[in-house]
């Protein structure tokens, strides 16, 4: 539960808590294969990333999965290879442009011939950002929660009907915004059919600061990946942390069911706005 | 669908015919009875002990302090022994059936430093009653405490086979069992949500209570609906003498209470409430003026004698939380608890003694912001009505009967959502109301044969229905999730429709016998085998996937989907006491083994989740293991030390890869040392020592890598350990002013928490370093991370 996550910092300070860290050993599993692939509709040029799992405390990237022979296939019967960047092994690129109301699967060949492939993913609706705006006035630090600045937000609308799902990612100064506790995801159960007003994006931002946001509809399987994805990363070992658990994605082997296939295949819609953060009187 | 009401019918018809019958039991003996009471509270003095000497034989006072016995005409002389009290002897003449309520005294050990206690003082060794816990609240207000504040829940984690996930978690963990499993009844009402602070606190305020009882096995047949344990909580009576009155001030609470008759050794009340100040702590902190935490109690009971065969209660707990988040938002979240009791103690005759009680309790929290975008009111409760009838029949010396009903309605409102403000994003939202009514009828017998053996056999038969007025989902295939691989992102079956059911009609219902047999066999005075059997049903479950249960966890009844879940229980035991009874030993072993309990899907979304059964999965677990516990109960130096060699494990389709894994509360080695003693007649000193071992934790067995976030991938659940835990705590209480005449009598109490200050690990998680998110690194978080002193003082009049 987010709400409580936000809470048990409050509880922790007052609790004399204190966090260590410390030197273990853990264990270290297969090698698994992992996806990360975002298709958007604004894009004609797209990249899937291939790489494999890593011992938990080795340091650096983790090792890139080379050579493999990618493709993205439609239920139109259109097939799109994909080519390996030279520049950037481990990256497959693929040109084209997502249709509406078709269905794409990846289906991928590694080195040693295990086929892997993806459930079908599809454009879902999405509604525009209607505008961009900072919070009026500089805003202060709240001790350990947040550091003096400005506030950034949108106005959006969540169009009628049930089954919609969304996740925001946001960019300052091009670089994506990876705090655990900043990443949002939603279904559309609360707000459906609702304006949605000054929902906050970026906090703590400076006068130049260049602040982009973009509104993804995503598949209700996206949502549950993200949604589990982001709740491993902001578990932190607080009293309402859920049990960690490993992240099922939507890539399988369909010769070996068992085996376990991390990262998504992800395709979506995108409503981006962006605003450079100017100093207010 | 059957109605309800014939199935009640049934039951109040067998209930009434059993009644008839015990009436018709032909008796020769006359009969002594009467009830025991401390003679400066006029408290009943429940389980103190009676016995004739001529027979070598006796009974003990229930929870109204009342007792019967059964003897062939003749003198007597009865022996009164109870804990805490002096011992009286009395000679009682029986040529018919006689009353016989002594008053007794309590001992005051500073006058004598060796008090001679009754002869009798081995009842752990003869009682029927094994796998028994039962602790006074003198004895909890002698202890070391966190932040001075004595409390129920914390004691009871230093009795052998009570665990929790960790300091500062809500709930106990009896033997093996989930803190759902417990049914903690607080003057017979049960208590939903036992925690102020998310888990810091209980919401018993010791100076209300007098004693309480923690049944882990062996469980009377009285007791039902839950899997694992009982804990019955008494509230003070109220003193029906005098007036008194107690205020105390400890680091984060203040209590006052006030007790006196309102008709002299008739009717008597008590009143009683605590605040804590908490939130001032929070306001140390100069930027968080705006943020408040604290929690409040009151607790109330009065106390009718109306005659020497009625008796009328009345008594009444209301408490809350309340956090508030400032700045705009505006986050606000309250959460508590309410009781009432009324119970009507009657004798038919001074073998028939009976309880009908009538209980209300209640549980809810809301929560909710006046932010103008986004400003929601969030709010659930759970209501529960419980009329419960109780027979005590004290057939003969060799049998008493016990045999009742009890009914339970239960109104689960699980969650509803409204919107704040016309700008608000969200919309309403009520996740269904669930109604169900349980019902229960049992009866058990105590018997003796011979000089030797006791024997407790006893069955009940519970009946659970889920029913309307209520609106449920259909889903393909009938059943929420694919059974064969719950867990999988396909297992998640589609919702077909809905169907609607009126007041009272059944939707599911289950029920079935729960046999509870219990076994003494003395070997001689001083020691004793034990051995009982229990198997206990429960219908309703808090749904709750966290570390450690938050507030708005809500509970869910057995309905078409969600089973009950089943537990039964082996233990056997041995008990031996030592110089004169001054020692006690017991070692007793126990096997569990429960049966669809509930687990959740990965990711799962528990509140506000109108469809909230596709997230769960059943499973089944097992708990074993051995209990020691060496206790010195008289003299200057008092206490105990016990130890628990247990494993609890789960069994879950879906997760670990189907193999059993370490439930959370997982503590192979717990050792704890309780130790009080009377300096001189001024200083008191108590210490506790814990060790256990660390509980389990999952560790990562690789990580990668998407759009710069680095995960861990997560192995075997549990399948790793926390360092172990281990604390010496520490208080020094001094009494200035002794004189058992004064007026006023003050008491300083001093507590060091965590003496040396170590750093016990709550949790290890795993996640990239701040700094180099490149890097990733294991962080260990302690709750309470340093000593902990605290200063209080109380007053008495």
């Amino acid at each position: 539960m987010k709400i409580l996550k936000h809470i048990w910092p409050l509880l922790f300070v007052v609790m004399i808590g204190c966090e260590d860290a410390i030197d273990l050993d853990v264990p270290t599993g297969d090698t698994r294969v992992v996806v990360d692939a975002l298709l958007l509709d604004v894009d004609s040029v797209h990249i899937v990333t291939l790489s494999l799992t890593s011992p938990y405390f080795e340091d650096g990237e983790t090792p890139r999965l080379t050579g493999a022979n990618v493709k993205v296939v439609s239920n139109t019967g259109d097939t799109v290879q994909f080519t390996e960047s030279t520049a950037i092994p481990g990256d497959y690129i693929g040109e084209f442009k997502l249709v509406d109301g078709v269905q794409y699967n990846l289906d991928f060949t590694v080195p040693n011939g295990t086929r892997y492939l993806s459930y079908a993913e599809q454009l879902n609706r999405v509604s525009p950002i209607d505008s961009i705006y900072q919070s009026e006035e500089v805003e202060p630090a709240q001790g350990d929660f947040r550091e003096e600045g400005y506030a950034v937000y949108i106005d959006t609308y969540e169009p009628e009907g049930q089954g919609d799902y969304y996740r925001w990612i946001t960019f300052i100064n091009g670089e994506q915004d990876i705090n655990p506790f900043n990443q949002f995801t939603t279904d559309d159960r609360l707000v459906d059919g609702n304006p949605i007003i000054k929902m906050e994006h970026a906090r703590e931002r400076v006068p130049g600061d260049f602040v982009e946001v973009w509104q993804m509809s995503i598949s209700e399987r996206a949502y549950n990946f993200w949604n589990l994805f982001f709740t491993q990363l902001t578990n932190f070992g607080g009293p309402f942390d859920t049990p960690p658990a490993p992240v099922e994605g939507n890539i399988y082997n369909p010769t070996n069911e068992n085996e376990q296939v991390l990262g998504f295949f992800g395709i979506s819609r995108v409503s981006k706005a962006s605003m450079v953060v100017v100093q207010l009187p | 669908m059957q109605p309800l009401a014939i199935m009640l019918r049934r039951y109040l018809l067998l209930f009434l015919l059993s009644f008839v019958g015990f009436q018709l039991l032909a008796q020769k003996n006359v009969t002594i009875s009467g009830y025991i009471k401390d003679i400066e509270s006029g408290e009943a003095a429940i389980g103190a002990t009676i016995y004739i000497q001529e027979l070598e034989t006796g009974g003990v006072t229930n929870i109204y302090g009342f007792y019967s016995l059964s003897v062939p005409p003749g003198d007597y002389t009865l022996v009164i022994s109870y804990v805490g009290f002096e011992t009286i002897t009395q000679s009682v003449s029986a040529n018919e059936d006689v009353t016989f309520s002594p008053e007794i005294r309590p001992s005051d050990i500073s006058l004598d430093a060796v008090v001679v206690e009754g002869e009798k003082q081995n009842q752990n060794v003869t009682s029927i009653e094994m796998s028994v816990e039962k602790m006074d609240v003198k004895t909890i207000q002698k202890m070391p405490a966190f932040l001075g504040e004595p409390d129920i829940l914390r004691s009871s984690l230093l009795l052998p086979g009570v665990t929790n996930v960790g300091e500062g978690a809500a709930g106990i963990n009896v033997r093996g069992g989930n803190i759902d499993q417990n049914l903690i009844l607080l003057d017979g009402a049960t208590i939903y949500s036992s925690s102020h602070l998310f888990g810091f606190f209980s919401i018993f305020n010791s100076d209300a209570i007098q004693d309480f009882k923690l049944y882990k096995g062996g469980i009377p047949a009285e007791y039902g609906g839950r899997l694992s344990s009982v804990m019955d909580i008494h509230q003070k009576e109220g003193n029906s003498k005098k007036f008194t009155g107690r205020a105390s001030v400890s680091s984060i609470a203040t209590k006052a209470t006030i007790e006196g008759p309102i008709i002299q050794d008739k009717w008597s009340f008590i009143a009683s409430g605590r605040v804590s100040y908490l939130g001032y702590l929070t306001r140390f902190d100069p930027d968080s003026e705006d943020n408040n935490i604290y929690f409040y109690d009151l607790n109330g009971k009065t106390n009718f004698i109306l005659s020497e065969k009625d008796r009328l209660f009345l008594s009444g707990y209301y408490g809350q939380d309340v956090l508030a988040i400032g700045g705009e938002s505006n986050f606000r979240f309250t959460w508590g608890n309410g009781t009432v009791t009324t119970r009507w103690n009657h004798l038919f005759s001074n073998k028939l003694f009976s309880n009908l009680a009538f209980m209300y309790s209640n549980y809810d929290y809301s929560l909710g912001t006046n932010d103008p975008s986004f400003g929601f009111d969030w709010r659930a409760r759970i209501i529960n009505y419980n009329l419960k009838y109780d027979f005590t029949y004290y057939a003969n010396s060799n049998n008493t009967l016990k045999y009742g009903v009890s009914a339970l309605y239960y109104d689960f409102r699980p969650g509803k959502v409204t919107s704040v403000g016309s700008e608000s994003a969200f919309n309403g939202l009520e996740v269904p109301v669930e109604k169900a009514t349980e019902a229960a009828v049992y009866i058990s017998n105590e018997q003796k044969i011979g000089t030797r053996l006791t024997l407790q056999y006893g069955l009940r038969y519970s009946h659970f229905f889920n029913h309307g007025e209520a609106t449920i989902n259909l889903y393909e295939n009938d059943t929420p999730r694919n059974p064969e691989d719950p867990n999988s992102f396909n297992g998640a079956n589609q919702i077909i429709g809905t169907q609607k059911y009126d007041q009272w009609d059944v939707i599911k219902d289950y029920g079935g016998l729960e046999p509870r047999i219990a076994a003494n066999f003395l070997l001689n005075e001083f020691s004793s085998v034990k051995a009982s059997y229990n198997r206990m049903r429960q219908y309703i479950h808090l749904v709750s996937n966290t570390t450690a249960s938050v507030p708005i966890d809500v509970w869910k009844p057995a309905g078409k989907y969600v089973q009950p879940s089943t537990a039964d229980q082996f233990a056997i035991g041995y008990f031996r006491n030592f110089r004169n009874n001054t020692f006690e030993f017991s070692a007793e072993i126990y096997y569990k083994q429960f049966e669809d309990l509930l687990d959740y899907v990965d990711g799962a979304e528990l509140v506000l989740n109108p469809n909230v059964e596709q997230e769960l999965i059943p499973g089944d677990g097992q708990a074993y293991g051995l209990e020691l516990m060496f206790k010195k109960k008289t003299g200057r130096t008092t206490g105990w030390i016990s130890y628990t060699l247990a494993r609890t494990e789960r069994t879950v389709k879906g997760i670990n890869n189907n193999e059993p894994y370490p439930s959370n509360y997982d503590k192979p080695h717990d050792v704890s040392l309780v130790v009080f003693h009377q300096i001189r007649t001024k200083w008191e000193i108590g210490a506790t020592f814990v060790y256990m071992t660390g509980r389990p934790v999952t560790y990562p067995d690789g990580r990668y890598q998407m759009e710069g976030f680095i995960l861990a991938n997560y192995g075997n659940r549990n399948g790793a350990r926390m360092p172990d835990f281990h604390r010496l705590d520490l208080a020094v209480n001094f009494t200035p002013n002794f004189n058992p005449d004064a007026k006023l009598k003050g008491k300083w109490n001093l507590s060091i928490y965590n003496v040396y200050a170590r750093r016990n690990a709550f949790s290890i998680s795993f996640r990239q370093n701040e700094d180099n998110p490149t890097q990733t690194q294991a962080y260990q978080i302690s709750l309470i991370g340093s000593i902990v002193p605290a200063i209080g003082y109380a007053v008495s009049f």
